[in-house]
């Protein structure tokens, strides 16, 4: 019905978008919602695999689901990082945090 | 017709039809929810409540509709445009997702998945987002705080309300709702965890966004909370979101704890029975939601946070323990019972001591002595 | 056929709502687009018979993740008074090219390769059942190096995030 290479694609479509939203934004929490982009088409890519081609040891399927509890522990993570920033700077543009002490 | 069979025979039609027919029973069921809750609210306050629209009041919901929507459709300037005119159709529609797969009888229902009770908990989480969506859309700084609150307190009681559950399928081996319905026919899970039961209960209040947890949307507090600048038939999509959800939860506990369709008469009796038990059983959990409304105050903001993370979510990983070693071990279920019954009279002890601290202070009311706050 | 009519809507929303997360010029619009772009992800797992992950997807991404970045937004964002920050850096011309350069050796290596067995069929069905079994038999271990991780992440975020004024 669907062929293999569509998810493929799509996928690769998703990750090149987060691609450039990680290189060209310059709000923090925005650079981690393209973040969030890149890991999910990653995750398109292991299930499809896993779906298509290893129905029987689906290690792709398992692999997706531990990138969903990884990211979902990166993000809590770095938006508390991202919140003390805007505590002692009042602003999350991430080109301005460059330095480490001023 | 069954989840099997199709009316007509043509699955798309088929889908159509049973839409609709939840569609109706849902806006029937809120309308007269409304009227109900008032009614019963009064009671207990030993007043009548709506009496005078239509023979007794029954049509006081069909009033209040018609009302909201001749109202005019106000949006504030500062408002963020899509995001406040999506923002309550985003409530309503993981509410009427859940309701999409209920099981209302032996195998009727819309739609019976063999996910069913993630199903349940995946869609909560979606409300959430309405929440915050309707709280920031609005433009107003009150809104947002209460938007925010309102998240809060539906992301810390979504915890035990999931690991509650989560022990139940644990004992019923499934996650298929009407599996679960027709596991209960000799005892409704409620006999065996009544401690999951009472947890469920609570959590499932705050999620509601009802009294005692009310104060994101109570009207004496912040402005009335996160749709204080929706008016008319927007308003009418918050609270319908609101009275089908708790409709379709009340379903939903009365399936997983009571028994649903199926405790005392089993699956021989007809489908009218079996609808008739489910139509009870529901009304017995929204009547003891209706209860308890009118019986508890209003918590405070960080009384119910601290109750929700010192207490609930203690509670309901050890029960998730104790449950997972009597599974494991195959102890006998009435050892399980025992102890959980041990749980549940401990816990509502512990809140009915916790909610009568303050009453030395009381009893100077009145008297000229001075009134110390032991806080 | 109507699958397949879904199938490239869903694809359509996906990469659509994905643009609008990259290129949007308010950051609440970009997390509502964030969370319907996951939510599309989810609804294709859907097609590749593994419902848990979908719904998994659904209850973390929807419930979680998104309402952390709407309340770390709302929480970062200056007052409505200052003129609202460019969103976009000036090095945004190099993220094009980058992007635009992986995405076409992606493509082209996903189309240029001959994938073994059936890739034109249906994919079998997955059950939840089987996830559980292989989950707890042969991942056991990152499993629970999984939860010790999510435990450490709960305590951190925890310490960074609380406020230290000791009023």
């Amino acid at each position: 019905m669907i062929p293999l290479e569509n998810y493929l694609v799509l996928s690769g479509i998703l990750f090149s978008l987060g691609v450039y939203g990680v290189l060209s934004r310059r709000n923090a929490v925005l650079v981690l919602m393209s973040v969030e982009l890149m890991l999910n088409a990653v995750s398109i890519n292991f299930i499809a695999f896993s779906a298509y081609l290893d129905v029987t040891q689906i290690t792709g399927v398992i692999f997706a689901i531990f990138v969903v509890a990884v990211a979902a522990a990166e993000i809590g993570l770095a938006l508390a990082i991202v919140l003390r920033i805007f505590r002692n700077r009042s602003s999350i543009n991430i080109d301005e945090a460059a330095e480490l002490k001023w | 017709m069954s989840f099997g069979d199709a009316f007509f025979g043509i699955s798309w039609l088929d889908i159509i039809i049973r839409t609709l027919i939840v569609v109706i029973a849902m806006t029937v069921v809120v309308i007269y929810l409304t009227y109900g809750e008032r009614k019963v609210v009064a009671r207990f306050q030993m007043r009548l409540g709506p009496t005078r629209t239509g023979p007794a009041g029954l049509l006081q919901g069909v009033a209040d509709a018609l009302k909201l929507v001749v109202k005019e459709d106000l949006r504030p300037r500062n408002a963020d445009r899509w995001v406040f005119e999506f923002a309550p159709y985003a409530t309503f529609v993981p509410v009427f997702l859940v309701l999409l797969t209920l099981p209302f009888a032996e195998n009727w229902g819309v739609r019976n998945l063999a996910l069913g009770m993630f199903f349940v908990f995946a869609v909560l989480g979606l409300n959430i987002v309405g929440v915050l969506m309707a709280g920031f859309g609005s433009g107003n700084k009150y809104a947002l705080l209460g938007g925010v609150r309102a998240a809060a307190q539906m992301i810390s009681y979504e915890i035990p309300l999931v690991v509650a559950l989560l022990t139940v399928a644990m004992l019923a081996g499934t996650l298929d709702l009407n599996l679960i319905a027709s596991l209960q026919g000799d005892r409704p899970f409620i006999l065996v965890q009544p401690l999951a039961f009472v947890i469920f209960f609570i959590a499932l209040l705050s999620e509601l966004h009802r009294a005692p947890f009310d104060i994101p949307v109570a009207e004496s507090e912040i402005v009335g909370g996160y749709f204080v600048e929706y008016s008319g038939i927007r308003w009418s999509m918050f609270q319908l979101a609101e009275y089908a959800a708790l409709w379709g939860f009340s379903i939903f506990g009365s399936v997983i704890f009571l028994g649903g369709w199926n405790f005392p008469f089993g699956s021989e009796v007809g489908v009218g029975l079996q609808l008739a038990l489910t139509l009870i059983k529901s009304t017995l959990m929204i009547l003891l939601i209706f209860w308890v409304r009118a019986t508890m105050p209003r918590l405070r903001m960080d009384q119910l946070m601290s109750f929700c993370w010192k207490v609930l979510i203690e509670i309901s990983f050890v029960l998730l323990l104790i449950t997972g070693f009597f599974l494991y071990y195959n102890w006998p279920q009435e050892i399980l019972a025992l102890v959980n019954w041990g749980g549940a009279l401990l816990l509502l002890t512990v809140i009915f001591i916790r909610t009568r601290r303050k009453s030395e202070a009381e009893d100077l009311v009145g008297t000229y002595k001075n009134i110390e706050v032991t806080e | 056929m109507i699958t397949e009519i879904l199938w490239w809507f869903f694809a359509i929303a996906i990469v659509g709502t994905a643009a609008g997360v990259v290129f949007s010029r308010s950051v609440v619009h970009a997390a509502i687009f964030l969370i319907l772009s996951l939510a599309g992800v989810g609804g294709l797992y859907i097609f590749l018979t593994v419902e848990f992950v979908a719904l998994v997807q659904f209850l973390i991404y929807g419930g979680a993740v998104t309402v952390l970045i709407l309340l770390a937004l709302m929480m970062t964002r200056l007052d409505a008074t200052g003129a609202p920050d460019k969103l976009t850096g000036p090095q945004a011309p190099f993220g094009a090219l980058v992007g635009i350069t992986l995405l076409l050796t992606l493509v082209g290596v996903s189309l240029a390769t001959a994938w073994p067995g059936d890739v034109d069929d249906l994919p079998t069905n997955i059950t939840i059942e089987q996830i559980g079994d292989v989950m707890f038999t042969s991942y056991g271990a990152p499993f629970i190096i999984a939860s010790a991780l999510l435990l450490v992440a709960f305590i951190g975020a925890i310490v960074f995030a609380k406020q230290e004024d000791e009023v």
